[in-house]
């Protein structure tokens, strides 16, 4: 796995040392601003994977996926060097970004509300939501996908908030994900819903996975 | 164990996409040989160069390199493979230093020094930018990490095309070195063939996807022959001598696979050449005639 990592960082260096580091700053400066943990998961886990993303559509314009596929190594792991090096990101992008929260103290949200056991665990489900929707995507369609899709939830985003139904409905799912570690922690207690949630979480990567592979397998180059 | 197993063995290839089809693709590659694998653009070259190296998913047939299949071991099949696309597929703005140290720790046998060597050789500074590179450089650049990993086979596709003649006379150089190793195979794609006239042991001939022949070079520089002449040629009798005609004014050329018979059928005297590769291409590929 290593060859993946140093691959990658090879050709992202400069990408990972700005994004890396002014998003985890901007992060800080949000949670200042910012009185709902549950919003500030959210956002936070959004912007990290995005980190991650901008990554991985890169790839396109440098022609990367070639390069990987003449070295020796199969599609599977390939993709498995894709998934590892996007988690060490986020993680290591949200260690900054928690850090610099700390330090940065703002009104609306407390200490337990960065790094307590239900924001960790909640920020961890966002970033699977995000990351097993959006890695298959990038695999199979590249940057113009990502975008098309971005670009189309966006209007369709737009179209639901024109029904309260909707966004009733846009409000339901994204809370089911904090109820859901809530659920877990009222179930199981603190390490039973560590296990719980973190149990979910690797099974839901590694169906992405699963499907990231399976994708990959049939491009062409 | 090994020595009678070829370094690549391809039976039965095909691949189809909508307006092109590669079919029934087979050709061996022993050992310590170079093979050209020759063809008009867009025959099928860099198709089949990449289903070798599954870049391209094969809808039938076996590809199998020092006997293992390429599929299947891909790992260790392409650690044993150095490759020189006809596009690089390295990033423009990395520098040659920053390639290598991308490409290096996939292979097990990589050999710093060899490498160093050989970016002296090529004259390539280390921390110039792969997008600066001219197309010869680049080329150098790609057989440079091919040749520092140990590789038992080489796969090069077109990598003298848009080249001067100096710099396509040091990289056959170059191979002819690499063979001295008996272990050694190239496998080397082009459109030039004088090229290959020079180095090449085996020449494949593929046209519209399928393969012509595939045979030793020297074997196929016997067999073929321009034979020229008159209207003669050009009797109903003899068309099954043909394999490409070009009628000029006076003139008419025609590519055999069979002198002898040539030899019977005209006996007062037609003129009969030695074909070269570049006769045998331009005849079976623009010459009416049918392999």
């Amino acid at each position: 796995m290593r060859e993946f990592l140093l691959k990658d960082f090879h050709l992202h260096k400069r990408t990972i040392i700005v994004l890396g580091t002014l998003y985890p700053f901007y992060i800080g400066f949000v949670s200042s601003r910012i009185n709902s943990p549950r919003l500030f998961a959210l956002m936070s886990a959004f912007m990290y994977a995005i980190v991650v993303l901008i990554l991985y559509t890169r790839e396109d314009k440098f022609k990367a996926a070639g390069l990987a596929l003449s070295l020796p190594a199969t599609r599977r792991r390939i993709i498995l060097g894709r998934y590892a090096t996007g988690w060490l990101l986020m993680i290591g992008s949200w260690i900054l970004g928690t850090a610099i929260s700390l330090l940065w103290p703002g009104p609306g949200l407390k200490a337990d509300d960065l790094v307590g056991i239900g924001a960790v665990l909640l920020i961890l489900s966002y970033m699977t939501a995000v990351v097993a929707v959006f890695q298959p995507l990038t695999v199979q369609f590249g940057l113009a996908g990502v975008l098309v899709f971005l670009v189309g939830t966006q209007i369709l985003g737009v179209l639901a908030m024109m029904f309260r139904a909707s966004v009733r409905t846009i409000k339901t799912l994204l809370g089911s994900v904090g109820r859901g570690v809530d659920a877990a922690q009222a179930s199981f207690g603190p390490a039973g819903a560590v296990a719980a949630v973190l149990i979910v979480l690797v099974l839901v990567n590694y169906l992405s996975f699963e499907l990231s592979v399976l994708l990959f397998k049939r491009k062409e180059f | 164990m090994t020595n009678g197993v070829p370094a690549v063995k391809v039976k039965g290839l095909g691949k189809s996409y909508r307006d092109f089809s590669l079919r029934d693709v087979t050709f061996s590659l022993p050992r310590g040989t170079i093979m050209g694998l020759i063809g008009p653009n867009g025959a099928g070259k860099t198709t089949i160069i990449k289903l070798l190296l599954n870049l391209l998913r094969r809808d039938e047939g076996e590809v199998r390199i020092f006997g293992l299949d390429a599929r299947g071991h891909e790992v260790e099949v392409k650690r044993r493979v150095g490759f020189v696309h006809d596009t690089p597929f390295f990033c423009d703005h990395l520098s040659l230093r920053t390639l290598k140290a991308q490409v290096a720790p996939f292979y097990p046998d990589w050999d710093e020094t060899a490498f160093r060597g050989l970016l002296d050789a090529f004259e390539l500074p280390a921390g110039k930018r792969f997008g600066k590179l001219s197309r010869g450089m680049k080329m150098k650049f790609s057989l440079a990490l091919a040749l520092s990993h140990n590789a038992d086979l080489l796969v090069l596709d077109e990598p003298t095309s848009g080249l001067d003649p100096v710099f396509r006379r040091d990289l056959l150089g170059r191979l002819s070195a690499f063979l001295q190793d008996p272990a050694k195979s190239v496998l080397f794609s082009t459109h030039i063939t004088t090229d290959l006239e020079r180095i090449a042991d085996y020449v494949t001939f593929v046209r519209d996807g399928r393969v012509v022949f595939s045979a030793p070079k020297d074997e196929t520089l016997e067999r073929w022959a321009v034979v020229k002449g008159g209207g003669e040629l050009l009797a109903e009798e003899h068309a099954g001598l043909w394999r490409g005609l070009r009628k000029r004014e006076f003139v008419v050329q025609a590519l055999t696979d069979d002198v002898p018979s040539v030899r019977r059928a005209f006996p007062s005297g037609v003129v009969v050449e030695r074909a070269s590769l570049e006769d045998i291409m331009f005849y079976l590929t623009r010459g009416n005639g049918h392999a």
